[in-house]
């Protein structure tokens, strides 16, 4: 063999070698998301067709009957797909500029302790919902909740009913609790993205005069555009998709459907009205909801990559 | 070597994707160890069951349980059938979720042999007897003895807390709680107050805690106004229009919902609204909130049930006594009404052993278990029994004062879940209409017009198995 046979022989190798290494790897991704994802899709999509209790398996094909209820009968269903949009769209704002604050303020700042104030803003990331929500709901509380004081302190008073029991109150009420349990995961990918840019940029921007605000505007943002994008989309998935969380737990649903949210109507028309056709038509209902407010997102944020 | 590390953590993650399992408690007869004091009775006595079969094999019970005192009394059931049964095992599960794991075993047909359906469980026993998953126990009842007691099982319960649906039998409960309504027995006591018996009686006094105090009249669970509903509603609509008026209002009947009676009681609402008897901030509590500020003296009544002292036992204030009376929601001088519920215990239609199934049941209501019933809180037993030397708890012992004197009615629903309502769809309705009267979006006209087109609008929804229900 010579010397260029033993060269495409070493490359062809290697080259099988890294497509060993890549389907060893994405394979079980993929199974999974087939078997989690996939399958449980199309299976809704299916029982959404039927009129069935989801307690036998006795079922009844009504085609798309469920969904010509839902989408011209039924008033609620429309009320919380409008409910879910304020959340997402409240949740993306304020996650987004906090988020975004306290990752400039840690990296751009000197900040004492500033491993620390990352481990702290971080810290609610980690605890669950039911935790979450307890916490807010002592805090919500008239009698000895810590809210009411604070701001009475700068003259707004709370609505008489409380913020969760009163119905122009009770949704936006959900908000504060799900952005300070997601703010410190984006701002970790933020500050990661912050720290990534060269120091350089920043050298030269002030050797022109710029001051930190421009520094920000023109230098920070454009360079971690990516990840403003991600967040902006990821907020809005999971708000559709978790909100139901919050809801039923500090709300449920209440007063009188004022915050009534998609997932927790479906999990009225399953769990307790047995209607598990239905529900998975509404389950199909937040699918799209979510892909085109994603879809909608992404292009509002959507940029040219910038490269440094 | 780095590749396999890589490798070796990518399996891993994708390994603890299973990590999440349901937590349910897995016993059997084995692990199961009675405790001594549960049972006074002799255990002997136990051996003159009506069983003419061996019963062997294995039996599985999936039951509610919400704490060690449930926990223990499934073991000292389990440990009462052994005695009788040593041949047939039993495997018991439990969950404070049972229904959640149950509903996927309805589905593949592969229910347990028996289902004790307490808490979140309730809710779906109208929807699976319409299905057909019950066995019907009406001639096994009307011809089983019982253990313990000189003659037949139905000839000894006091109390039937029945699942009856299309002529059938299809759960039994075999204790049963009151919804009523509570008072700080130490508040009253302390400010010389008598507690009311009709409504006007309870706006004199209302007017006089308002006028000397700061304390609130009422407290209530803003967030679940089936409290408000039940405790109070119901008993005040029973005692005015007849028990009878609840079955209407539950069959769907539209015109149910325009007699004076019921009419009054969600005026009565406003007029708590109206003149501040309830704070308005209580909107937004849960049901734990709002009997918390309830054990720290906010207000003097609270809608609730005999159950409470049990759910928070934690909780409750040194000295603090809690009072029960009858809803006072109504303007007669009739005989108060309080309306009773439970959770039915069920065999599978589809057993794999009816025999130790129905032996199973039939030790449930022996005499010894009745009296494990009592020690271990689960509520006031359903079979006759002088309960001698047992505590039964304060609550529970004045529902019995109340019922025994002739100073209330218990009222039993028949043929749905309890509590008049046996549709989800009736009781989000009902909910929404006492809320929005509560919250003042709405008056009491309104709040009917509207609750009437939405029981209308399940009357006529084919979608919904209809039952009908009637009243003990």
């Amino acid at each position: 063999m010579n010397h260029q046979e033993i060269l495409k022989t070493k490359l062809s190798s290697a080259r099988a070698q890294q497509g060993r290494f890549v389907f060893v790897f994405t394979v079980p991704v993929l199974l999974l998301f087939t078997l989690f994802v996939l399958v449980p899709t199309v299976q809704g999509l299916y029982y959404s067709l039927f009129d069935w209790s989801g307690l036998s398996s006795n079922m009844t094909f009504v085609g798309l009957e469920n969904y010509r209820r839902m989408l011209f009968e039924d008033s609620v269903v429309w009320l919380a797909l409008w409910n879910d949009v304020k959340v997402a769209l409240a949740r993306v704002v304020f996650t987004l500029v906090l988020s975004l604050a306290l990752a400039l303020l840690l990296t751009r700042r000197r900040v004492l302790a500033n491993g620390f104030f990352r481990n702290i803003f971080f810290f609610p990331v980690v605890l669950s919902a039911v935790v979450i929500c307890t916490v807010w709901m002592m805090m919500y509380n008239s009698s000895f909740g810590i809210i009411n004081p604070i701001l009475n302190f700068f003259g707004i008073s709370a609505p008489a009913a409380g913020w969760l029991g009163s119905k122009q109150t009770a949704l936006m009420s959900v908000v504060p609790p799900a952005v300070w349990c997601s703010v410190g995961f984006y701002m970790i990918i933020f500050i990661s993205a912050i720290e990534g840019i060269p120091g350089e940029l920043y050298e030269s921007a002030l050797l022109d005069g710029a001051s930190t605000w421009r520094q920000i505007v023109h230098i920070i943002l454009p360079l971690i555009r990516p990840q403003i994008n991600f967040c902006v989309v990821y907020t809005v998935i999971s708000s559709f998709n978790a909100s139901y969380m919050f809801i039923d737990l500090l709300t449920n649903g209440g007063p009188n459907n004022a915050s009534q949210v998609l997932g927790t109507y479906m999990s009225l028309n399953g769990f307790e009205y047995h209607k598990f056709g239905y529900a998975t038509a509404i389950a199909m209902l937040i699918l799209a909801a979510t892909a085109v407010m994603s879809v909608i997102m992404n292009r509002i944020f959507r940029s040219e990559a910038h490269e440094y | 070597m780095k590749r396999i590390v890589c490798l070796l953590l990518a399996l891993l993650m994708c390994l603890s994707l299973f990590a999440g399992c349901a937590a349910t408690t897995n016993n059997t007869a084995a692990d199961s160890t009675p405790s001594g004091e549960t049972t006074a009775a002799d255990p002997n006595t136990a051996t003159d069951a009506n069983q003419t079969t061996t019963i062997s094999g294995e039996l599985e019970v999936a039951a509610f349980s919400n704490g060690e005192a449930n926990d223990k009394f499934w073991n000292t059931v389990i440990a009462e059938f052994n005695k009788l049964y040593p041949d047939c095992k039993v495997n018991l599960i439990t969950s404070a979720n049972i229904e959640e794991s149950m509903r996927p075993r309805f589905v593949s047909d592969n229910a347990p042999d028996i289902y004790f359906m307490g808490g979140q469980a309730n809710a779906d026993v109208t929807p699976l007897t319409a299905e057909g998953k019950f066995m019907d126990l009406t001639e096994w009842y009307n011809s089983v003895e019982a253990i313990g007691y000189d003659g037949l099982l139905k000839d000894n319960m006091a109390t039937e807390m029945f699942n009856r649906q299309n002529d059938g039998i299809y759960g039994m409960g075999f204790y049963y709680g009151v919804w009523a309504c509570l008072y700080n027995k130490n508040m009253l006591d302390e400010h010389g107050w008598t507690l009311p018996t009709n409504w006007a009686e309870f706006e004199a006094l209302a007017k006089e805690i308002k006028e000397t105090t700061d304390i609130y009249p009422i407290i209530h669970q803003g967030q679940y106004p089936d409290y408000i509903g039940y405790g109070l509603m119901q008993g005040g609509i029973a005692t005015d229009g007849g028990k009878e008026l609840l079955c209407e209002e539950g069959n769907l009947n539209v015109d149910a919902f325009d007699d004076p009676a019921v009419v009054s009681a969600y005026e009565k609402l406003a007029e708590v609204r109206a003149n501040d008897w309830s704070p308005e901030y209580c909107l937004s509590m849960s049901h734990t909130e709002a009997q918390m500020m309830w054990l720290q003296g906010k207000a003097l009544f609270l809608p609730c049930g005999n159950w409470l002292a049990g759910e928070m036992a934690d909780s409750l204030p040194e000295g603090f006594e809690i009072g029960l009376c009858p809803s006072f929601w109504h303007d007669s001088n009739n005989t108060p009404n309080m309306v009773a519920t439970t959770a039915f215990v069920t065999v599978s239609a589809d057993t794999k052993n009816p025999d130790a199934a129905l032996a199973f049941m039939q030790v449930l209501f022996s005499k010894n278990v009745t009296r494990a019933v009592a020690e271990c809180g689960m509520g006031i037993p359903c079979m006759r029994d002088d309960l001698d030397g047992i505590d039964l708890g304060q609550e529970n012992t004045q529902v019995l004062d109340l019922a025994n004197s002739g100073a209330a009615d218990i009222i039993c629903e028949i043929g749905g879940v309890g509590n008049f309502e046996p549709y989800a769809e009736l009781r989000t309705a009902v909910k929404n209409a006492i809320a929005s009267i509560l919250s003042g979006e709405k008056d009491t006209d309104t709040a009917l017009t509207d609750l009437k087109s939405e029981v209308a609008r399940i009357r006529d929804d084919s979608s919904i198995q209809k039952v009908t229900i009637s009243v003990s």
